[in-house]
């Protein structure tokens, strides 16, 4: 029989492509981003009204009854099933459905972002570290170890909630507190050992393989054998981890925003609605449940894509993220 | 099958991660210690401040009304007797002068702080000074005494007030004002007032409160997580007559965000007390259970406060220096739909002074509200044009509000009410403990935000005082609105010397109207509020809700079989 002649890319998505629990993750994760990203044409043309919107003394006709959005007692309709209110309104009388969709686009856009970010940084570190140890990597060693020894959750509050009165100003850089780029720094900042570390430890291992030697031998300079030689190989590594990121940043947005130090309300996202609904969960359970199963699906799809695709890289890896 | 238990693993820490994002949001309450005469209760946050020269809210005054008597006090019942000015730490009422302008007192004999150090006729001074010197937002109230602003002109902390004269000796206080003020008697009788040990450093006591002279004394401060008031050892039925001992030994109080879990653990006996009102998502079964009637037992009423709710509008800064815009915000503001945010404890309202203080003109809470009905939709097409007119469509403000439920959605529905008229506003929701520090700072800037006040006692003036000139600061700040108007100006200081208040309601009723009319702020009702109480507590004879300082801890007794 001959050998295979297909590159390592190729072998790794015909493994992929026969890991039904991987493709079955990506499918929804993908059906997930899509609606989200598709929230304006439900709100304009299905709801009829903006993720922010109040309908405090409105009434809808639910079954031929016209019905309070928000009772007397402040207690939101539930879903209709139709087009506006489709999953209820929450208790300042928002549609539930359009908060959803756009809460998904911030809470997806902050995990992505905070993921890239956390792969930027934790790459340029880890790279630098295990190619040249020496003092530079004592120095990124130990800064690692400092952010890896703190609570992420704790850091990620403490960090959220010192910027979120005035905002950032690093120079001529000005976060608003409002800013979604707050809590996409906080995540990106609290993952990056994660990432780094494993990086590190493959340059380290890179250094000394023979065709870095050979590169070396040739006069090329370190940033070109860095990102000709070594970052090619790192590569697996990192596509391994971007699902597991995103899918622990996005998390980590809830759990902060829960927390009301993530993205600031009226601003939707999931961990805020699951916040807001906390005080209704007696009497308007969809409240938390809806953001919560979003939630759920969410991370779990991305988790079975993530294993997936470890599996299809490398079968005996073991990576995990979180303690 | 190593995968499936994966995807399980996975599926079980996603569900379990969405449930423990619900219960993570804050600490427990604890549990109150049975059998030795303890309770555990619970605030949403901590108190602003827990020093008497600084805190200016309920959830400071109602725990240190126990801790620090003033020289004058009220009777410890409910309803308008609760509102009889009593001798405090003052062996009688003052003796005014027949110009009005002096108070004579006398200290009692033999009084005792809480750590056993005698108490002074020169403590007062010392506490009226801590008052003045540290910006506190009840300084404007004590700047009627003469040489006040002088003193605080001066700088120096340690400076004499030339209107307060005391001697140690006999105890004697004699309080000269530079002009008549027929409320004073009940400035006397403010929290601020409440007499601290001469030595009491010019700053901030929270972390470490002084002792006072009352039925309770702090044994314990930790903001943000708990105090903790313990009876005082040195305070008997003698010590003040008509100001009771405290019955419970301990009374442990914890900070617990959640307003839910405060109720649920109410509900279950592991809370014996909650200072903020019941839950909305609770409340129904609260009231069927435990309500008067009730089917378990009565643990639960409602009572009426002195009280209005209100945004502030910042008429020095930008756009609401502009009264088109003002009046704009008025007329746009949906007041039915705030009050929805109260679960049925809010009467929608445009009056600035609430039911039952004189000058309350109901007029203006039905359809002679200058901005429409407020029970009725609101005019949004005139809201709309005004601030056309005002040429300020699109103005950025930012509107700001404490996270105290449910405070949160109410600045998030006023910012939304905003944008409909025309504004580009955001809200800013801040910590409940630091809220009117941060609005109270001159450098904030605050345009306009969540207000709320109750009465400090039962005068029209203890409300106007947020919209007298003298009352702007350049932090602890409670002019708000920044107004400086000479009109209320004159008609507040005119006011303030008549000494029958009822005789002149219809001049206070018109001052009211007129803050209303200038949109010096945005009225949208004054709420009821309630007492719930675990199982352990005897409702039915230990519950004493004042009317200016609501809940009174001291009169508390558990059941006896507890």
């Amino acid at each position: 029989m001959a050998p295979s002649t297909d590159g390592p890319w190729r072998l790794t998505w015909r493994r992929l492509r026969r890991d039904r629990a991987a493709l079955a993750g990506g499918l929804v994760f993908a059906l997930i981003a899509l609606a989200c990203l598709a929230a304006p044409l439900w709100a304009r043309h299905v709801a009829g009204t903006g993720p922010e919107e109040n309908h405090l003394t409105e009434r809808v006709v639910v079954d031929g009854v016209p019905t309070d959005v928000v009772d007397l007692r402040g207690t939101p309709i539930g879903p209709t099933w139709s087009g506006r209110f489709f999953l209820g309104a929450d208790s300042n009388g928002r549609d539930v459905m359009v908060r959803l969709l756009y809460g998904g686009r911030n809470s997806l856009l902050v995990g992505l972002a905070a993921a890239l970010g956390t792969i930027a940084v934790g790459l340029l570190l880890g790279l630098l570290a295990g190619y040249h140890r020496g003092r530079l990597d004592a120095v990124v060693r130990w800064a690692l170890d400092v952010i890896w020894s703190l609570p992420v959750v704790l850091v990620g509050v403490a960090l959220g909630t010192a910027l979120a009165l005035g905002g950032l100003e690093l120079g001529p850089l000005r976060i608003g507190a409002d800013s979604l780029a707050i809590p996409i720094l906080v995540i990106a900042v609290v993952y990056v050992p994660y990432l780094a570390r494993p990086v590190r430890a493959r340059a380290l291992a890179l250094r000394e393989r023979e065709f870095v030697e050979a590169a070396r031998a040739q006069g090329m300079g370190t940033a070109r054998i860095v990102f000709t030689e070594v970052l090619p190989n790192v590569a697996p590594t990192l596509v391994v981890f971007l699902p597991l990121l995103v899918a622990n940043a996005i998390l980590l947005e809830a759990a902060l925003s829960f927390l009301g130090a993530g993205v600031r309300p009226p601003a939707p996202s999931w961990g805020t609605m699951i916040a807001e609904g906390e005080d209704l969960i007696v009497s308007a359970p969809h409240l938390t449940v809806v953001p919560g199963l979003m939630l759920v699906a969410t991370v779990l799809s991305l988790n079975l894509l993530g294993e997936g695709v470890r599996d299809a890289l490398d079968p005996r890896a073991k990576v995990r993220i979180g303690r | 099958m190593r995968k499936l238990y994966g995807v399980a693993a996975v599926c079980l820490a996603a569900v379990v991660a969405a449930f423990v994002l619900v219960a993570c949001g804050d600490e427990g309450g604890g549990t109150a210690t049975e059998g030795d005469s303890s309770v555990t209760i619970a605030q949403a946050s901590q108190p602003d401040f827990l020093d008497p020269a600084l805190s200016y809210t309920v959830h400071g005054w109602e725990p240190m009304w126990l801790v620090y008597t003033p020289l004058l006090t009220y009777k410890r019942e409910e309803g308008e007797a609760g509102t009889e000015l009593i001798p405090g730490l003052a062996e009688e009422l003052p003796e005014v002068s027949a110009d009005g302008k002096t108070y004579r007192l006398k200290l009692r004999e033999g009084l005792r702080y809480s750590d056993g150090t005698p108490v002074k006729a020169s403590d007062f001074e010392h506490t009226i000074k801590r008052v003045l010197s540290m910006e506190s937002g009840g300084a404007a109230y004590f700047e009627a005494i003469e040489g006040a602003t002088e003193y605080m002109e001066g700088g120096k902390a340690n400076a004499d007030i030339s209107g307060i004269e005391t001697d140690d000796a006999s105890g004697e206080i004699t309080i000269r004002l530079t002009a008549p003020d027929a409320s004073f008697s009940n400035v006397l009788a403010m929290n601020f007032a409440g007499l601290v040990p001469g030595d009491t450093p010019f700053e901030n006591q929270t972390k470490s409160p002084p002792p006072g002279v009352g039925p309770y004394m702090f044994t314990k401060s930790v903001p943000n997580r708990e105090f903790v008031l313990r009876r005082n050892p040195r305070f008997d039925e003698d010590t003040i007559p008509g100001v009771p001992t405290a019955k419970i030994e301990t009374v442990v109080t914890k900070i617990v965000p959640s307003v839910n879990r405060q109720t649920e653990q109410v509900i279950a006996n592991e809370l014996d007390f909650m200072q903020e009102p019941v839950a909305p998502d609770l409340v129904s079964e609260v009231i069927e259970r435990f309500g008067p009637g009730g089917s378990e037992g009565q643990r639960y009423k409602e009572f009426p406060t002195l009280s209005t709710y209100f945004f502030f509008l910042n008429t020095q800064e930008p756009p609401f220096d502009d009264p088109k815009v003002r009046e704009a915000v008025n007329v746009g503001v949906d007041r039915r739909a705030l009050a929805r945010l109260y679960a049925g404890s809010l009467a929608p309202g445009c009056s600035f002074l609430p039911p039952a203080v004189p000058g309350f003109d109901e007029a203006l809470n039905g359809p002679e509200c200058p901005f429409g009905d407020p029970n009725e939709a609101p005019d949004l097409e005139r809201a709309k044009r005004l601030l056309r007119e005002a040429g300020a469509v699109g103005a950025k403000v930012t509107v700001w509000g404490n996270d105290t439920d449910p405070t949160p959605r109410v600045t998030q529905a006023y910012a939304d009410q905003l944008n409909k008229i025309g504004f580009d506003a955001e809200p800013r929701i801040l910590d409940a403990g630091v809220y009117f520090q941060a609005i109270g700072n001159r450098k904030t800037k605050a345009q306009t935000g969540f207000l709320n006040w109750f009465a400090d006692f039962p005068h029209p003036l203890t409300f106007f005082f947020l919209f007298e000139g003298s009352s702007i600061q350049p932090t602890n700040n409670m002019n708000m609105s920044m107004v400086d108007d000479p009109r209320v100006n004159k008609g507040v200081a005119a006011l303030r010397r008549e000494t029958d208040l009822e005789s002149v309601a219809d001049r206070w009723q018109d001052l009211n109207r007129y803050v209303v009319e200038q949109d010096y702020l945005v009225p949208y009702g004054h709420r009821k509020l309630s007492t719930f109480v675990s199982d352990r507590i005897d409702f039915e004879n230990c519950t004493v809700v004042h009317p200016l300082y609501n809940n009174d801890y001291s009169q508390w007794c558990l059941k006896e079989d507890e």
